[in-house]
């Protein structure tokens, strides 16, 4: 996104080119100000003149918007006017001649003869050079030029971004900007996204960016809260002299997000609303009731004799023609997504506002679930004088995300929603409708936590809700003309009540605590106060030099209370008949902490041309000991405009060139407010029964840690800026590598100190990649225009060191209790900090890996090594591993690498094409050579279980009549481990955005008073092109360094297909 | 312009000044160990928690009686678990090996933590000391656990200070017996006395009508029974007898215990989850939260 420059610097500029057409009396006219009347006394000099005019007419960019502000000239005379805000000029000329110059920053001045006419229509087209001349990039406590910058700024394109119909941007980001990988954990409304700049620095400890909205730094900012319409630019931080200013919360790369502000022109109220459907149509096949009742006969001959076959007086042919229940259809639906929001900004020259309200609302695609948001906002500026401008933004945000959570841990594997939902019977007898009945009459329960998966959705109560307020303001005052001060400060007020109730045909109701329910408030509050010092001077005409200086006060209190109540009598009174039911468990918990920060930045430059940026942040934390407080943060860059030197004149094709270098220390603070304290904790579960009589017991739970530090990554960046041909090629590339030391780990410790984990500075991690992002603009006629930004990034990821004595960390998940303890990623030094960990997958054992005795019975031969199971119950069929270690028995030790969740590279490509009104933008994201561990496939096909319906894939298994199959055989692979055989290609494109839009014709529009209307029509998600058996390859609902790209259960992504209008009026 | 100087000056003076408590956090969702112990309600909570791990599940709640000792009692024949401790097939991966140990050493510290701050408690000295030896005997009794099933392991006496106390070496067996030993035979002066029986007489006053609380035969039994370990496999040392005859010998003075004639009444009050004031034969008993209605098991132990 482009931003104008401040508007100061617009009336500098704006005189200048005043004085280039030789016109001194004209007011200079500037963006966002209403233009001024020509002068009276001019008009009356030439009222000698014989036949006066009135020209009227409008200025359009060349895609037809009104531009306001453009100076309209009589070439040669001081007779000037500049449009409103509507595009609009009028001008008094003394006679029918003469031509009109129309000049605005950042646009191609015209000249345009005047004939006889009285209506002139004008369209500008953009200066390419002149954009990139008045381009600034938010680098966190000040603006700057983009051709002056020296670090690693990545810019999101705003116009692109909008046209994706989403809730919130971080869905919209993946692939958009170079060098930040954004995963989405899965496709539930309202789930988290993971966004991760530059690869992941800390092991165990939090790798999200710090955010920054509107200059006040939020660590864990609730994106969810805020529309992507209210955002006027997202700037993000990569390399560590751009980071390095947010100190000790920089490491993982900061977003800066600027939200949008009044500008000065008359009141325009904009509606922007889109209305659309989800769907999705990806369905996981399951056996067909005939395929399903044969796997049970192999399963269990007997007992399918006398549940399916014989004893229900039927032969498995019988089958054939059954319809099977389709329990996927049932919980899924196509679901509404609508977004509406109102805005009304304007103001003067001095008082600027904004003011906006906006709804969106999305159902998910499976029933009950969804997400859905009120916000408002407010945003006033007023300049008080010429040295104060004072600014105040306020906003509010309501919203809420509801549903079961398919994929979250419930103990068993079974208990999660789309086990359930594959797992379920496609059959029962007559008689018996598993639609209408909460569990399944027919099969054994020991051990079966199978529920009716359309009662689930149905009867459980999954409510998120959430409300922010944040209320911030700035003082801008010029206290030297060189030397600015502003004093900034705001509040955050968040809060997360989470609301669950189980109705009584619910899961949990059917077991012992009936009807139950419970709550959980989480509230926080954080304030801020920012104060900075700028000197911003141009020394002896060359030397730009431009000095800042930062005292900042940082805090955050926060709370959660809760309680939980079961055998609630009166089910109609949901929640709020609580307190009629047993009390369960009750919850309270309250932290806080504070930061201190001075940070000091100089930027100088000789002629643009040698460009140098230092800087230095201390930044002090109550989360740690004294001693241990404080910390120091020095960055330093270089940047060559190798474009500016005169040996590259003559390269004509080459319009800038930039070299850019950079090195800094950055920190990461991700840990607990109190994890340096060692910690006595009194469990409600904790203590001793001395003759059935209960003494609470206390003890230590935390060993602390009052040495512990902030975690530092050393960072140093080289990169190139290019634009070539008339700016038709720009061209960015970085290369970087990051090492982190002293990591915050929460490290492993033996178990015989009393603690299984304590926090210390231990073990080193190293990223090193490349990133590239090319601009094309092949096409740009006068009516057709097609441009195309392409961007790759390449993040290589290594552990240096673990904890003392450590070469690799274990990590299980724990998606079923079976799986608690089996290690599903190990990060070993000098690989990636996630990888898959399990056995390799050799096919199955075939007839020849056996001897048969003369009864028939088959026994392995004596080389051939066992799966795990006991070797005497091993038959052909069975699933086979690799034998690592050769000695003839697969366990432990058999277990190595399988898979790496950590893309090759990833990126995205984005095409725009305009003619005349229709604009149409076309999104490509991808991701390639990254695994997924499919955990779906251990339940859902090895036909493991007695009754439990499996994907349609498992009918092609292992059996005596399709012995070249090397999928296993039904109940042929029995131990529990992590295999290759689901380990998975994760890779994909995706065409993730398209919109087509349509801007209708400022003469059809006038008469009803509508400045600018657009229709379009958007998508999102339309096609994703994998080799990935499971929903979509995009997922990991365990999202975190150690556990990337982990699959059970999880939430389908929909496809987006939406109809929206913009208008203002 | 210069007043405005003045007051940034004196603004950023005052938020220099005021720094070093700005930093200055202090929790209130939880107590350091610093802060805690102070009296005699924090002391017993103290060791309620050292007492915690006799009803674990890795410990007497499951591990011990089922998964360590199943042979007789029962087998353990499920058709999906073909990988299970109980069934002879494990190794060092299994979740239960790890948590013994690791219950043991949790206990074990709890104690060292109690043990070092014990002399700060605000409460009569009387009461002191017979935590002390409720402490002591606990310690010594994990360790007891430790060195039979392990042998050779780390013998930590004081509590965990430090992240970076992660190279322990171990020490020998036969010092661990000999610290068990020593320890018990203190803790068994300073804990409460069981009972008291007159001599010659039939009055018999019980101090407790449970058996969870650590008394002075329960130390003595257990005397006797490391005793006799010692004297056996692996350290043989046969010089223990002696000790054991020592200790066993004043369990049975003190007439406070004897074996109940019905030997199924034992496992009947047991389940009926009632102990047998009559003979005192099971004379310590892990105790399990009993606060449901589910199934409550209790392990005996064989002074």
């Amino acid at each position: 996104m482009k931003k104008n420059l401040h508007p100061f610097n617009l009336v500098l500029l704006g005189l200048a080119l005043q004085c280039t057409v030789g016109n001194t009396g004209a007011m200079a006219a500037s963006a966002g100000k209403p233009m001024t009347e020509a002068p009276a006394h001019s008009l009356k000099k030439r009222e000698r003149l014989p036949v006066p005019t009135e020209i009227t007419g409008k200025v359009t960019s060349a895609s037809g918007e009104a531009l306001a502000g453009v100076t309209v000239v009589l070439k040669g005379t001081t007779l000037a006017t500049s449009t409103n805000g509507n595009g609009i000029f009028s001008l008094r000329l003394p006679e029918a001649s003469g031509t009109l110059v129309f000049t605005y920053i950042g646009y191609t001045t015209r000249e345009v003869p005047v004939t006889n006419a009285t209506v002139y229509n004008i369209k500008l087209s953009e200066d390419a050079q002149a954009l990139q001349e008045i381009e600034v990039v938010n680098i966190g406590y000040g603006e700057a030029r983009r051709a002056d910058l020296t670090g690693s700024i990545g810019t999101v394109n705003m116009a692109d971004l909008y046209k994706a119909p989403v809730k919130s941007f971080d869905e919209a980001l993946a692939g958009r900007v170079a060098g930040v990988q954004v995963t989405s954990s899965e496709g539930q409304p309202g789930s988290p996204i993971n966004i991760v700049i530059r690869g992941a620095n800390s092991i165990t400890q939090n790798n999200a960016p710090l955010y920054v909205i509107d200059g006040f730094p939020i660590e864990d900012p609730s994106i969810n809260a805020l529309s992507p319409n209210e955002i006027e630019s997202i700037d993000i931080l990569k390399d560590a002299s751009a980071t390095a200013i947010y100190g000790a919360r920089g490491a993982n790369g900061v977003i800066l997000i600027t939200t949008k502000k009044g500008k000065a022109g008359t009141p325009s109220i904009t509606y922007s609303g889109y209305y659309g459907i989800q769907e999705s149509n990806k369905r996981m096949p399951v056996l067909s009731p005939y395929e399903f009742v044969k796997l049970q006969q192999e399963l269990d001959p007997i007992k399918t004799a006398e549940l399916y076959l014989a004893g229900k007086g039927k032969t498995l042919e019988d089958y054939r023609n059954v319809q099977g229940y389709d329990w996927e259809d049932a919980i899924m639906q196509t679901a509404p997504i609508q977004s509406h929001q109102v805005s009304l900004s304007g103001g003067s020259e001095k008082t600027r506002y904004t003011l906006s309200a906006s709804y969106f609302d999305q159902e998910g695609v499976i029933i009950n679930s969804g997400f859905d948001r009120f916000q408002s906002r407010f945003s006033l500026t007023q300049d008080v004088s010429e040295k104060l401008r004072v600014n105040v933004n306020a906003s509010y945000s309501q919203y809420k995300s509801y549903g079961t959570p398919p994929s979250a841990g419930q103990g068993s594997g079974q208990n999660n929603l789309l086990y359930s939902v594959w797992g379920y019977r496609p059959v029962s007898s007559e008689g018996i409708n598993l639609i209408e009945l909460t569990d399944d009459p027919e099969i054994e329960t020991n051990n079966e936590f199978r529920f009716n998966p359309i009662l689930t959705v149905q009867n459980e109560l999954r409510d998120n809700n959430f409300e922010t307020l944040i209320g911030n303001a700035f003082a801008d005052y010029s206290i030297l003309k060189n030397l600015k001060l502003r004093v900034a400060g705001g509040v955050t007020r968040s809060s997360r009540k989470f609301e669950f109730f189980n109705g009584s045909k619910s899961r949990s109701a059917q077991a012992n605590d009936k009807v139950n329910g419970g709550f959980t408030n989480i509230a926080s509050t954080s304030w801020q106060s920012i104060n900075t010092l700028t000197f911003d001077k141009k020394i002896a005409s060359h030397h730009n030099l431009n000095v800042v200086g930062v005292f900042s006060a940082e805090g955050s209190e926060g709370s959660t209370y809760g309680a939980t109540a079961k055998l609630l009598p009166n089910e109609t009174l949901g929640l709020s008949g609580l307190d009629e039911g047993t009390v369960g468990t009750v919850s309270a918990a309250s932290s806080d902490w504070t930061l201190l920060s001075f940070l000091s930045r100089v930027n100088y430059n000789y002629k643009s041309k040698y460009l140098l940026t230092v800087s230095l942040r201390a930044d002090g934390s109550s989360k740690f000991a004294t001693g241990n407080k404080w910390s120091y943060f020095p960055s330093g860059s270089f940047a060559w405009q190798l474009g500016k030197e005169e040996f590259m004149k003559e390269l004509t094709f080459i319009n800038s060139a930039k070299i850019r270098t950079s090195w800094g220390i950055t920190g990461n603070n991700r840990v607990g407010d109190y994890s340096y304290m060692p910690r006595i904790t009194v469990p409600q579960d904790g203590g001793y029964f001395f003759g059935n009589q209960p003494s609470k017991g206390s003890y230590p739970t935390d060993l602390g840690n009052s040495d512990l530090k902030w975690e530092s990554t050393r960072q140093v960046d080289l990169g190139i800026d290019l634009a070539l041909f008339n700016h038709r090629v720009t061209f960015t590339a970085d290369v970087y590598r990051k090492t982190t030391d002293d990591l915050l780990l929460n490290a492993n410790l033996p178990l015989s100190t009393g603690y299984s984990r304590g926090f210390k500075n231990i073990g080193k991690v190293q990223n090193q990649g490349l990133e590239m992002a090319l601009g094309l603009s092949p096409i740009q006629g006068k009516e057709f225009t097609w441009t195309t930004d392409i961007n790759i990034s390449f993040n290589r990821n290594k552990v240096l060191s673990l904890a003392e004595n450590e070469t690799s960390l274990l990590t299980a998940i724990g998606w079923d209790y079976g799986w608690t303890a089996i290690p599903a990623y190990i990060a070993k030094i000098g690989k990636p900090i996630a990888q898959m960990y399990g056995l390799i997958w050799d096919g199955v054992y075939t007839y020849e890996d056996f001897d048969v005795s003369a009864s028939g019975a088959y026994s392995l031969k004596d080389l051939v090594p066992d799966n795990g199971t006991p070797r005497n119950s091993i038959r052909p069929g069975d699933i086979k591993y690799r034998d690592i270690n050769q000695d003839g028995v697969i366990n432990e030790y058999d277990k190595t690498i399988i898979g790496n969740p950590n893309p090759i590279h990833f990126g995205g490509i984005s095409n725009n094409f305009a003619y005349k009104g229709f604009d149409l933008s076309v999104f490509f994201q991808w991701s390639y050579g990254n695994d997924v561990i499919n955990a779906n496939r251990i339940f859902l096909e090895s036909g493991y279980r007695y009754n439990v319906n499996q994907y349609a894939t498992f009918a092609d298994r292992w059996s005596e009549e399709n012995p070249t199959s090397n999928i296993p055989r039904a109940k042929g692979q029995l131990y529990s481990t992590y295999s290759s055989r689901i380990v998975e290609d994760g890779s994909f494109i995706r065409l993730k955005t398209v919109q087509l839009g349509y801007r209708v014709p400022q003469h059809l529009l006038s008469r009803a008073k509508i400045k600018s209307l657009r229709l379009y029509v958007a998508a999102q998600n339309l096609h994703t092109w994998s080799n990935y058996s499971g929903y979509d390859p995009e997922v990991s609902v365990r999202p975190g360094a150690l556990t990337e790209g982990f699959d059970y259960s999880a939430y389908p992504r929909a496809r987006t297909t939406t109809v929206g209008l913009d208008v203002t009026f | 312009m210069k007043r405005f100087f003045y007051t940034v000056t004196v603004l950023a003076t005052l938020g220099l000044s005021s720094c070093k408590d700005f930093l200055e956090t202090t929790p209130d969702d939880f107590v350091t160990p610093a802060n805690y112990y102070r009296n005699e309600e924090e002391v017993n909570a103290a060791l309620a928690g050292v007492y915690d791990i006799l009803g674990r599940n890795q410990t007497y709640g499951r591990t011990l009686w089922w998964e360590l000792d199943v042979a007789d009692q029962f087998f353990d024949n499920r058709s999906n678990a073909i990988v299970d401790f109980s069934l002879n097939n494990y190794d060092a991966t299994d979740t239960k090996v790890a948590g013994l140990w690791q219950s043991l050493y949790l206990g074990i510290n709890r104690a060292n933590m109690l043990l070092e701050n014990l002399d700060k408690a605000d409460m009569p000295q009387d009461a002191k000391t017979k935590v002390l030896g409720q402490a002591k005997f606990l310690r010594a009794y994990y360790y007891f656990l430790l060195v039979t099933n392990w042998g050779d392991v780390p013998l930590r006496l004081n509590a965990t200070a430090s992240v970076k106390e992660v190279n322990i070496p171990k020490t020998p067996s036969r010092t661990i017996y000999d610290f068990i030993v020593r320890e018990m035979e203190e803790a068994e002066a300073m804990v409460e006395v069981t009972g008291t029986k007159n001599t010659g007489g039939t009055t018999v006053i019980y101090k407790f009508n449970h058996a969870g609380r650590v008394t002075n035969t329960i130390v003595q039994g257990i005397l006797a029974r490391v005793n006799l370990k010692m004297a056996g496999a692996p350290l043989n040392d046969r010089s223990r007898y002696s000790e054991v005859i020592k200790w066993a010998t004043k369990v049975k003075e003190s007439g406070l215990h004897s074996l109940n004639p019905s030997y199924k009444q034992i496992f009947i009050n047991h389940m009926q989850d009632r102990y047998d004031l009559q003979y005192r034969e099971s004379m310590w008993e892990a105790e399990f939260a009993s606060a449901g209605p589910a199934l409550r098991m209790k392990k005996v132990h064989w002074g």
